[in-house]
């Protein structure tokens, strides 16, 4: 086998492929591209041509794609957003409970209790809302629902909103934690950031989904 | 005074490329010759030019017997508005309508 005819082979290979990744709606633009690879005279040209051909079968088959048609991909968004509720109904929870009165004699964290005092009562109101939607963006998510998006971006909104206040605020003592974290560690600080960059994806995925017509 | 969305420098190439020849039916591996643009790149523009309602394409039976059907296009009298419209905004533009030729990235 000369060399000539091993290119050539490659390319027919790899326009085969091309037309096997490329989604059904493109079947006919993965036929054209590769009907081109017998006009070319050059080998190495034809090879070249046949790995574009590929390149454009896969970017139209990513295209095409809902990420949230494959299950591992929807159940972990819906674990992440699981434990982000989890965290908002716990903070909801812990400090509506004692607004309420109940924890008055016996509180089992006694240095949180000046932070509690002065905390306005429409904070942890707002995070039960976001952790409430967040469970409805769970059910959303799994469903492969459209809204889901809306369901995320709603509550991650209010979430940084309430994060923001607390910030704000000098006696609810955020600041001085994360330097604490951040002296002792440096890679302290990762940890909130690829939470937060992880839902950023999450809400960037639910949009890509969004504007992906339905499989056919 | 409407503004006019301008369009990526391997867009226009093509562009000016089938506007240079209106009404010829074009071969994908010509206009690749024509524009310098890899099939990589060429076809995601045609695809969605095509889309968009500015280009035409059909299958055009081969030339050499015993080959099979070749696909073709041109521009439909929307695209070639379109292209007109964009050659204007992008005459005076650092970016110009030359032809993307290979290594003149």
């Amino acid at each position: 086998m000369t060399l000539r005819v091993v290119s050539r082979w490659l390319s027919n290979q790899v326009v085969c492929v091309a037309m096997h990744v490329s989604p059904c709606e493109r079947e006919e633009w993965a036929q054209a591209m590769s009907r081109e690879v017998d006009e070319i005279p050059s080998d190495r040209e034809a090879l070249r041509w046949a790995l574009g051909c590929l390149q454009t079968s896969c970017h139209e088959r990513l295209k095409s794609m809902r990420l949230t048609s494959w299950w591992p991909v929807r159940w972990g968004m819906a674990l992440w957003i699981a434990l982000l509720a989890v965290d908002t109904l716990f903070y909801a929870g812990i400090t509506l409970t004692y607004k309420s009165g109940l924890f008055t004699e016996h509180y089992p964290y006694p240095r949180n209790v000046p932070l509690l005092e002065v905390t306005p009562l429409w904070e942890p109101m707002l995070a039960l809302v976001a952790g409430v939607v967040f469970l409805l963006a769970i059910v959303l998510i799994l469903r492969c629902s459209r809204i889901a998006l809306g369901a995320v971006v709603a509550p991650f909104a209010i979430m940084l909103l309430l994060f923001a206040v607390r910030f704000s605020r000098p006696e609810s003592g955020y600041l001085q934690s994360l330097s604490i974290a951040y002296q002792q560690s440096h890679y302290a600080l990762i940890w909130p950031i690829a939470g937060l960059a992880i839902t950023i994806v999450i809400c960037l995925a639910l949009w890509h989904d969004s504007q992906t017509p339905a499989p056919r | 005074m409407a503004l006019v969305r301008k369009r990526s420098r391997q867009t226009l190439a093509l562009l000016v490329a089938l506007m240079e020849r209106p009404r010829t039916w074009q071969h994908g591996y010509e206009l690749s010759k024509e524009t310098g643009l890899k099939s990589g790149t060429l076809y995601p523009i045609l695809i969605r030019l095509s889309e968009q309602g500015l280009l035409n394409s059909r299958w055009k039976d081969a030339e050499r017997p015993g080959r099979p059907a070749r696909h073709v296009y041109r521009l439909t009298a929307t695209g070639l508005a379109l292209a007109h419209e964009q050659m204007e905004v992008s005459v005076d533009s650092e970016s110009g309508l030359r032809p993307i030729k290979a290594g003149a990235r």
